[in-house]
């Protein structure tokens, strides 16, 4: 049976949110149907709403949502907004009767958007029009686990009993949902709510046992990358915490044998992964935008004196500390344009998890082939949302390391590319000024120019080296409308256009060198971003760009957004902004 | 009028304000439950835990907080495992 099912969980922030979101997850990928699931946080730590949305039967998000679990009066409020006309909302009953204006931890601007609809006296009960309701009285059914000896927690078991009676009406079997509490919650109390909110929402099943084939292991964007990390052989990691790239780095520390260190700024996190890799070990870096700016002086080092280098960048809602937690892709220009002097460098953008598992790996590959940063671009949406891989993928080989015992470290060669020489194995200086071929410092005219064109020559072999994978081309040949996009928002677009005739979708998968994908656009080119425009800017030097559709909001596109865009284009519009999101 | 939630040995849950933890029993008890220790409640201590807004708030701005009908208590019951449920970062 095709399924297709959107559903949010929400509640404050610390307040088992997560939790029940990687409960609903784990269930539906137990029955081996393809699900994905995104949590929206705010960066307050404690207390404010946050809430899992999660996609069953596509690897994309879409509004509005089928259902909601809201066991409080903000949730309602925040996310029943959201919810398709007959769709299912439970909640606790005893919260129906709040009124928007009592709810003094909500935004005030969202209350203001809330109140212009339904009035300020608006109830949380009085928005609920066409849809199914199953509203526990949530005290009495605590009181009928009896918790008052327990030392159960209390939102977790909350969030267990909204989050059961969802996956029963959304057509799992009791076994299944027990199965999935049990592997992430402890505790007989959490079995007996099980029971007590399948028995509530038993009259409200519509789907019948749903059932899949696929199998693999559920990850988030932040384990992928941090797996791939120790699978690709990593052996050196330093950090300065920052979201979302912390989780990445902890997964690192918690199980590879990697040395791991917190530095205590980022500008000595990459100075020491630099110093690392000079020495032989493989090396890399995470951060975000901010962490990123205060590497620049250090990439441009390692330009100069040619030190392989990863840094994996995830893009969060910037400039500045913006929106911590969440997502966006405004550090494109940043990362190509990292460095001062002549910094040439790698880009690479994953589209999703799959991607960013094999591009880790590739990330290190060119690294050390071509002696140079490779910036691995990924964002703060990938981090923290969870799918399932494939088991195969996790097999792959780690990248072989070679040394060469050439004399000269720096040596002028043909492709550009000098022996990378073990530090110590040779007489070698490896310093952020200009050098011969040994290293040694010097501001000789010839050589400086020689070393220049060496830098030149190397940058052209990684872009003939890597213009057959530059970018890849999904749909007709002949399209009335080329989408080019680059990043997380792969799976949306493609999940949009597979319904729809005359599209095409150009995914660029390196950013630097920059792709001319002249040869392969077709009609109107749309390009979907999450920024001001900073990826339409880099594509007309290659080619036109007849729309742009901008998403500013700091959440994710949806797949519904891309269709509105792609309409849009198709009516002659130039610029769409898309602005849904919670 | 004797309730737990007016009683100085009850704080409540952060999230789910109408169930809380009695200090003196150790048990998780609901607001509307008393017992026979039951001593009504000072705001004491220079931070104060208000409930409707989620957030602990100075003592200067109680009275703001009480003349909005603002649930006040001088302590909050956090689950002890809701660190799990923050990212870091």
């Amino acid at each position: 049976m095709k399924v297709d099912l959107s559903f949010a969980i929400g509640g404050a922030q610390g307040s088992g949110v997560e939790t029940a979101g990687k409960i609903a997850t784990l269930a539906f990928a137990m029955k081996g149907v393809e699900v994905f699931g995104s949590r929206e946080y705010h960066s307050n730590i404690v207390g404010a709403h946050s809430y899992y949305h999660i996609r069953v039967g596509k690897n994309a998000l879409r509004l509005p949502f089928d259902a909601v679990v809201a066991m409080d009066a903000e949730s309602i409020f925040t996310l029943a907004t959201n919810l398709r006309r007959g769709g299912l909302l439970i909640c606790n009953s005893e919260t129906l009767e709040t009124k928007l204006n009592d709810i003094p931890s909500m935004s005030r601007w969202l209350k203001k958007r809330i109140a212009e609809k339904y009035g300020v006296e608006v109830k949380a009960g009085d928005i609920l029009g066409d849809f199914k309701v199953l509203a526990f009285e949530l005290k009495d059914a605590l009181r009928r686990l009896n918790i008052s000896k327990s030392k159960v927690s209390i939102s977790r078991i909350v969030n267990v009993i909204g989050v059961s009676a969802m996956l029963y009406s959304l057509g799992l079997d009791k076994e299944t949902i027990k199965r999935a509490v049990e592997t992430r919650v402890s505790g007989e109390l959490n079995l007996m709510a099980v029971e007590l909110a399948i028995e509530k929402a038993k009259g409200l099943r519509e789907l019948e046992c749903l059932e899949g084939n696929r199998e693999g292991y559920l990850m988030s964007g932040n384990e992928v990358v941090a797996t791939a990390k120790i699978l690709a052989g990593l052996e050196f990691l330093s950090y300065y915490p920052i979201t979302p790239a912390t989780d990445e780095a902890l997964f690192i520390e918690e199980n590879g044998d990697a040395v791991a260190i917190q530095a205590e700024d980022e500008i000595s996190a990459i100075g020491m992964a630099l110093g690392a890799s000079i020495s032989g070990l493989r090396a890399c870096v995470t951060t975000s935008g901010p962490g990123f700016s205060l590497m620049n002086e250090m990439i441009s080092f390692a330009v100069q004196a040619e030190i392989p280098i990863v840094i994996t960048l995830w893009m969060r809602a910037s400039p500045s500390t913006g929106m911590a937690t969440r997502t966006s892709q405004q550090d494109l220009f940043h990362a190509i344009f990292s460095g001062h002097g002549d910094t040439g460098k790698i880009v690479i953008a994953s589209g999703d998890h799959r991607e960013a598992f094999e591009d880790t790996f590739r990330a290190f590959e060119l690294a050390e082939r071509f002696q140079i940063p490779v910036v691995h671009l990924l964002d703060k949406f990938l981090a923290s949302s969870i799918t399932m891989l494939e088991k195969n993928i996790f097999s792959r080989e780690k990248p072989a390391k070679t040394f060469s015992d050439s004399e000269q470290r720096y040596l002028i060669t043909e492709d550009g590319i000098s022996p990378f020489v073990l530090l110590g194995s040779q007489t070698m200086v490896v310093s952020s000024l200009e050098h011969d071929e040994y290293g040694f410092a010097t501001e000789d005219p010839f050589i400086r120019e020689k070393m220049m064109l060496k830098r030149e020559r190397k940058l052209r072999t990684i872009a003939k080296s890597l213009s057959g994978e530059s970018f890849v081309v999904y749909g007709d040949k002949d399209a009335e409308v080329t989408i080019v996009s680059f990043g997380s928002t792969k799976n949306a677009i493609l999940n949009a256009i597979e319904t729809m005739e005359n599209v095409k979708f150009v995914q660029l998968r390196i950013l630097s060198p920059f792709p001319d994908i002249s040869k392969v656009v077709s009609g109107k080119v749309l390009c979907i971003e999450s920024n001001l425009g900073q990826l339409s800017f880099l594509l007309r030097t290659c080619c036109k760009v007849d729309a742009i559709a901008k998403k500013l909001n700091g959440r994710p596109i949806y797949e519904n957004e891309v269709k509105k865009a792609i309409k849009a284009v198709k009516n002659g519009e130039e610029e769409v902004i898309l602005s849904e999101g919670i | 009028m004797k309730k737990c939630w007016l009683c100085r040995s009850w704080i409540p849950h952060y999230q789910h304000e109408f169930v809380g933890l009695c200090i003196e029993t150790e048990e998780f008890v609901f607001e509307d439950e008393y017992c026979n220790l039951f001593e009504l409640r000072k705001l004491e201590g220079e931070f104060i835990w208000c409930s409707s807004c989620k957030r602990e708030i100075n003592a200067e701005d109680v009275e703001q907080h009480k003349s909005m009908g603002h649930k006040l208590f001088s302590a909050v019951f956090m689950d002890k495992d809701y660190r799990e449920e923050i990212y870091e970062g």
